[in-house]
């Protein structure tokens, strides 16, 4: 299994390095790093050098690496390092750099108990709590974008969670936590992936949802949560003409196994404390869009180019979508390009790299903004790859407090003397949301 | 100096300030001192000096303060095994405390002190803990074993751990089960005898602890599961009814090996409806996994590529998922390419086709190669979709992209092969394109396209000249193309191209050190100048069909790696023994499939197609006059083409070539660069024209087994120091070559690899990379490679196979030649009833029939000897007759692939004469057959 669990930060110094089978040199690390700097392209996720395998990811711009002489599932480890840094998100209320450092005997003591001669043990907060003795230190927060983005592993949010969230799950020394500490919060992301073709026909629109919770539960009191919808498992539910949600595949956490009951809508399960995803589920046909994108193109001489984008926001006028990014490729022979928009900014067009970005702060449901470009292009280029070269225009958007599958959580009762805070948030948003053009 | 000097001070001054602090009473202080002294250890730091001070704060009860002296005697206790021994007795007091949680600690630690002599200390403990009533104890334990083993694997065997652990199967807690299957399974690797066996007793217990163990554990399980080979249909259905709920898991590594599982025992059912069911289930969350982080994708994709090669129906109506996301990672979105290629069909390839035109606009040069190029292979794979391809790499032609250009005229060029006749109105298009190239393969597809469609092409003559004029500097992939190409015009169009043949030749063979390009360049020369429509037929006959095979893994080593879905083998699509070192070898596993990763030994690998083509296109119409040529190239062509090879049995005319037949100088006239031309290179030595050549040297078998006379194939002093000896055998129905390799070179090895080229006998070897046993210096190791006769063919018929070995490590080369003995390919169900025998004598023509008499030079024999002795090589007595002072006995004989062979023997009394007459349908090897009796009957073989 693996030899060696390693963190580096950006610039390749090391951060946590941990031993588990003595069967590889120390110097892997240098290895590691050599070798990614020695690529420049994305290196792959897992690779070989020498015979010693090296798994990593890269998170808060740090890489968590696995180094491994044996025959190991990469798949394995790659949760493995997910959780690992989720664990020590929890215990030391934030991944930074800063924290790992402060905290390196708890990480260590909590590396210790998670893998064992390289095999893992026990990764759920719940069991770890009982081996695990040296108490937090936390830090404070003094420049929120550090820290703040740490509900969902990916990059940029806009959405941020509250700030209240960010605090360690684990106290050990015996101290009682303060009565608010009462609480659970629940997120639904719903990250959608959506291609739409030249003539606006929808190739791909596909949503995967997933339910993260983050519990401050004191006790490990039962929850069940009741949607308002009936979730219908499996496509062949579509051809059978079924109304309500058709989810082509879900999965549930180890709490909840057996996931949602059929005749209720109801899920029971009891949450282990911090942070996990509950629940995931995958879409592949939806056929709700939240914006709407209409391209038109025209040449009226061999050294221009018009381009006007009409951008109409499909969801309702009581809810508002964050900051959009649209990026319109240019074409490589575009020398100059002046635009005037009905937003409140202007698109923004940066010549290095022949895109043309517009930016809009808020947009409210059933709106319209419009984008009107004209392009000075070199006269020797020509129109037929000029309009290849044009697109495909990518969204890039975040929308609070609306999910277009339309899959609600309608109740959630806590067992328990006092009721906990409950906090139930809904967030769209897209890592890929393209018009061809 | 002095900052190193200042250095120093300060870290002396700071040692002693810890030593001071660890010595203290109180707890606290000492807690704050152990954790510098780690912090310390962390950043690189050694801090081995306080060795003796940390140990003693070991005795307290703080678990805190213990468990980080733990983790501090564990990271140093290797380096000072004197002084670990200090702390034997802690342990071991520890290792029975009350507290669980220091029980657990004291094993797990002790176990991570790699120290020889402190294992025999931990054997009793260990033994205790195993039996714990604590499970957290006995998880921990069960862990420690595989510790044990890794430094003493002897100690482990003969205190009978391994029992205890695979009682451990059946214990109540699944976290200690899943650590005991871990740990077995990880001993189970490295240990030469096998420790975990699955049978149906520990299966159920396996299978009641997959539901409750942590996600972890369900992998280990998982996988174990894998080493059990169902007995019958049902045990496999109800197997994979237990392990399909796994397929909803959360947690990738579960569903991975999941499938894996699934994989292996749907081989075992039998219901097609059941197999039809679960490949329905495994394909939702096998594309869930491509939401999930990108390097999870990456995994699935790996993967996937596998199971749709495997087994294409899961997938495929998923192909919209494979779609590339503009922000995908690079590595992800190759992957999606390569699995579109495969799903695509006539229903979707529309869709498909627009796709990759998107992707053929994007930025990334890397990817935009790719997809060009799977537009090319998707028309060859679609026959129907060969024209909408065309149309769109016509499209992506008009954008004078450069590299799109380039990418599309290599695949043009393989869809000309593929669809010949169909397309060649697009020619000028690409003429048009033609200074845009400049990449050597792009230039190579474009050269090829002028001369084989030369007769089209008005001024091809004026194309392949503008080309000629920089032939020095271009890459040698086109001067070998080019000179092809201006050979083929110069055959279409001679008036044309007189001027550029000769110049080309010249330049080819006398200007060029590319050994390669000299061959071919006088293979070319002697063609022409001996018969100009010989050449013709050779040089433009009709090339075979390409299929599209790009992606494609043999299906040996498919099953290979299907077997090893989700681990590394799967990502990197290598037989998992090519990069992990400690596996067992040969031993437990046997024979391993072949490494697909051709591009490690350029030397013997045909990976230019077009230029293989060629190769085997003179070889299929090969005429007298070119094997004449080629037998004198035989020894430097033997190393880079198969085919050029085997060509040796024909009639030789080993005089001055024929004189100019083209108004060519004859190279060898002019005595130029051709050096082997006057010295009889050694294997022309054995002339086919005398059979002389199969005069083999009376050693290669003795008795039934595989216990042979080895001939030494290669000296140390030619194979880097490694000693190869080996011969051909035939035992229990099996032709193996038996080879023994001495190292001697100083280095150890542990693999080699092993090439035939195409031969008349159609022997290759099963599998062409080997594992040995690791071979230490002036060690020795026998192998056995099977070998199997299903191979290609080549005529005329050469008893000589030439082979290609690489060994590794050290990735040396060798090259040698060995006569294949006829009889082992002689089939043990030869044998023919007396009906079937008569009647297949008179279906073979008579012309078909041989005699010849042969010698006995045996001292005494006796017609049953002799006959025992045919029988023994599957040469079958079918009737003996006797009559008078003569008696006739008919056999038959049948080759493995299929060739029969019908003899009479007549034996006259008094006489050391045999009469042999034999029929055949095989005319070719009659002569070898009338040989190998002859040697047969004497026991010389």
């Amino acid at each position: 299994m693996f030899s060696q669990l390693f963190i580096l930060n950006y610039k390749g110094d090391t951060i946590i390095f941990k031993e588990y089978r003595h069967d590889l040199n120390r110097n892997t690390p240098d290895l590691f790093f050599r070798h990614l700097l020695s690529l420049k392209s994305d290196v792959e996720p897992c690779f070989n050098l020498e015979g010693i395998n090296y798994i990593y990811i890269k998170k808060r711009e740090m890489y968590f690496v696995f180094t491994t002489m044996s025959l190991v599932s990469p798949s394995l480890a790659f949760e493995l390092l997910n959780r690992i840094s989720k664990i020590i998100q929890d215990y030391t209320a934030s991944l930074t750099e800063e924290a790992i450092r402060f905290n390196f005997t708890l990480i260590y003591e909590l590396l210790d108990e998670i893998m064992d001669f390289g095999h893992p043990q026990s990764t759920s907060t719940e069991t770890l709590k009982a081996f695990v003795f040296t108490p937090p230190h936390t830090i404070q927060l003094n420049q929120q974008d550090s820290i703040i983005d740490n509900l969902i592993n990916t990059a940029t949010k806009k959405t941020v969670p509250q700030k209240t969230a960010i605090r360690p799950i684990h106290q050990p020394s015996q101290i009682e936590t303060q009565a608010d500490s009462n609480e659970i919060y629940v997120d639904l992301w719903e990250h959608i992936t959506i291609l739409l073709a030249s003539n606006g026909n929808v190739i791909r629109n596909e949503i995967s949802g997933s339910i993260v919770m983050k519990s401050y539960l004191k006790g490990n009191p039962v929850v069940s949560m009741g949607f308002n919808q009936v979730l219908k498992i499996g496509s062949h539910h579509r051809a059978a003409g079924h109304t309500g949600v058709i989810v082509d595949d879900c999965n549930f956490h180890e709490c909840a196994p057996e996931g949602i009951k059929d005749e209720t809508n109801v899920m029971t399960f009891k949450p282990p404390q911090g942070e996990f995803t509950l629940f995931k589920y995958r879409i592949s046909q939806s056929t709700y869009l939240p914006f709407m994108v209409n391209t038109h193109i025209e040449t009226p001489s061999k050294s221009k180019m018009d381009i006007v984008i009409r951008l109409r926001s499909n969801f309702s006028a009581h809810v508002h979508s964050n900051t959009i990014i649209i990026t319109i490729p240019l074409p490589k022979s575009t020398l100059s390009c002046q635009s005037t928009t009905t937003s409140a900014l202007n698109a923004e067009y940066k010549g290095n790299e022949k895109i043309l970005q517009w930016t809009i702060k808020r947009m409210n449901g059933s709106a319209e903004h419009v984008l009107r470009a004209s392009l000075t292009v070199d006269s020797s280029s020509s129109e037929i790859s000029n309009r290849k070269e044009t697109g495909p225009i990518s969204l890039d958007f975040d929308i609070p407090n609306f999910n277009c599958s339309n899959i609600q959580i309608k109740a959630m009762t806590i067992q328990g003397r006092v009721p906990p805070i409950r906090w139930v948030r809904y967030i769209t948003e897209t890592k890929s949301y393209v018009c061809r053009t | 100096m002095s900052d190193s000097k200042y250095f120093q001070t300060t870290k002396k001054g700071e040692i002693h300030e810890l030593k001071e602090e660890l010595l203290s009473q109180k707890e606290d202080k000492k807690k704050e001192a152990v954790k510098k002294v780690i912090a310390a250890m962390t950043v690189g730091k050694d801090v081995s000096m306080l060795f003796t001070h940390v140990l003693n704060c070991m005795q307290t009860h703080n678990l805190e303060l213990k468990k980080l002296v733990y983790l501090y005697v564990m990271n140093y206790a290797k380096n000072h095994p004197d002084r670990a021994i200090l702390a034997v007795n802690t342990f071991q007091k520890d290792a029975s405390d009350p507290n669980p949680l220091i029980r657990a600690l004291a094993v797990r630690t002790m176990g991570c002190i790699r120290v020889d002599n402190i294992t025999e200390y931990l054997c009793e403990p260990l033994r205790f803990c195993l039996k714990d009533q604590d499970p957290y104890v006995r998880k921990t334990a069960a862990v420690c074993v595989a510790k044990l083993y890794d430094i003493n694997p002897e100690l482990v065997e003969n205190q009978g751990f391994l029992d205890i652990l695979n009682d451990m199967l059946g214990d109540s807690n699944p976290m200690v089960v899943a650590n005991a299957v871990a740990s077995l399974t990880e001993i189970d690797e490295v240990s030469k005898t096998e420790v975990f066996m699955i049978h149906a007793g520990n299966l159920a217990k396996l299978l009641a602890a997959l539901n409750e163990c942590t996600e972890w554990g369900q992998v280990f399980i998982l996988n174990a599961l894998c080493k059990y080979t169902p007995r019958d249909s049902r045990e496999a259905e109800s197997v994979c009814e237990r392990v399909a709920p796994r397929l909803q898991h959360a947690n990738s590594a579960v569903v991975l090996s999941a499938v894996k599982v699934l994989m292996k025992y749907l081989n075992t059912v039998q219901s097609p409806d059941f197999v039809k069911m679960y490949c329905k289930k495994m394909a939702p969350p096998l594309v869930t996994l491509l939401s999930k982080e990108p390097e999870i994708q990456f995994l699935g994709l790996r993967n996937i590529n596998l199971i749709v090669q495997k087994r294409p129906e899961i997938l495929q109506y998923e192909m919209k998922v494979f779609f590339c996301k503009y922000n995908d990672p690079i590595y992800v979105k190759m992957e999606k390419l390569e699995i579109m290629i495969m799903l695509a069909n006539e229903k979707n390839i529309d869709e498909v086709l627009l796709e990759f035109k998107e992707y053929a606009t994007e930025v990334d040069v890397e990817f935009v190669r790719k997809a060009v190029r799977a537009i090319g292979r998707c028309a060859i794979k679609i026959e129907r979709s060969s024209e909408r391809c065309i149309q769109v790499l016509l499209d992506l032609i008009q954008t004078k992209v450069n590299y799109v250009v380039q990418e599309a005229i290599i695949v043009i060029k393989d869809i000309f092969r593929k669809y010949p006749g169909k397309y060649e109105g697009i020619i000028a298009t690409l003429c048009a394109n033609l200074e845009s190239l400049d990449e050597p393969e792009a230039k190579a597809s474009m050269i090829w396209i002028i001369g084989e469609y030369a007769e089209r092409i008005d001024n091809a003559h004026e194309l392949l000249g503008s080309f000629l004029e920089s032939f020095k500097d271009e890459s040698s992939q086109v001067q070998l193309q080019l000179l092809t190409s201006i050979v083929k015009l110069f055959l279409k169009r001679p008036k044309d191209a007189q001027q550029m043949v000769q110049t080309v030749l010249n330049m080819s063979t006398q200007e060029s050190d590319n050994p390669d390009l000299r061959d071919r360049g006088f293979v070319y020369w002697r063609l022409l100048s001996t018969d100009f429509e010989a050449a013709k037929a050779v040089v433009l006959s009709e090339k075979p069909l390409i299929t599209d095979t790009t992606s494609q893994l043999d299906d040996l080593l498919l099953n290979e790696l299907v077997s090893n879905i989700s681990t590394l083998s799967s990502v990197y699509h290598k037989p998992p023994e090519t990069f992990v070192a400690k596996l067992k070898g040969l031993n437990k596993r046997g024979l391993r499939v072949k490494d697909e990763e051709d591009d490690e030994e350029p030397d013997y690998v045909d990976d230019d197609n077009l230029h293989n083509n060629h190769g085997n296109n003179n070889n299929q119409h090969g005429g007298n006059q070119q094997q004449h040529h080629q037998q004198n190239q035989q020894q430097q062509q033997q190393q880079r083409q198969g085919s050029l090879i085997d060509l040796g049995l024909g009639d030789l005319d080993l005089g001055s070539p024929a004189g100019s037949s083209g108004g060519f100088n004859s190279p060898y006239g002019s005595g130029g660069g051709y050096p082997q031309q006057q010295q009889t290179p050694p294997q022309q030595q054995q002339s086919p024209s005398d059979l002389s050549f199969l005069s083999f040297d009376g050693q290669q078998q003795q008795g039934g087994g595989p216990q042979v006379q080895k001939q030494i194939l290669i000296g140390s002093d030619k194979g880097q120091g490694i000693q190869i000896s080996g011969a051909f055998a035939r035992y229990n129905g099996r032709v193996s070559l038996e080879l023994t390799l001495l190292n001697l070179s100083g280095a150890p090895m542990n693999k080699f690899k092993i090439q035939f080229y195409q031969n008349s006998f159609g022997v290759a070897p099963v599998e062409p990379i080997l594992n040995c046993p690791a071979v230490d210096n002036n060690q020795s190791v026998d192998v056995s490679v099977p070998i199997t006769s299903n191979g290609q063919i080549v005529q005329p018929l050469n008893t000589a196979i030439n082979m290609a070995m690489m060994v590794l490590p050290s990735q040396a080369k060798f090259y040698f030649q060995m006569t294949f003995p006829y009889q082992v390919l002689f089939n043990e169900g030869g044998q023919l009833d007396r009906e079937n025998y008569l009647s297949m004598w008179k279906s073979i023509p008579d012309q078909n029939e041989r005699s010849k008499d042969i010698q006995i030079r045996l001292q005494q024999f006796d017609v049953d000897s002799i006959s025992r002795r045919l029988q023994s090589r599957n040469v079958f007595e079918i009737v003996r007759r006797k009559a008078q002072n003569q008696e006739m006995c008919c056999y038959s004989v049948k080759t493995d692939n299929s060739i029969y062979f019908l003899v009479q023997l007549t034996f006259v009394a008094q006489s050391r004469v045999v009469r042999c007459e034999y029929k055949s349908p095989a005319v070719d090897f009659m002569p070898l057959f009338e040989h190998t009796i002859d040697l047969l009957i004497n026991n010389q073989i």
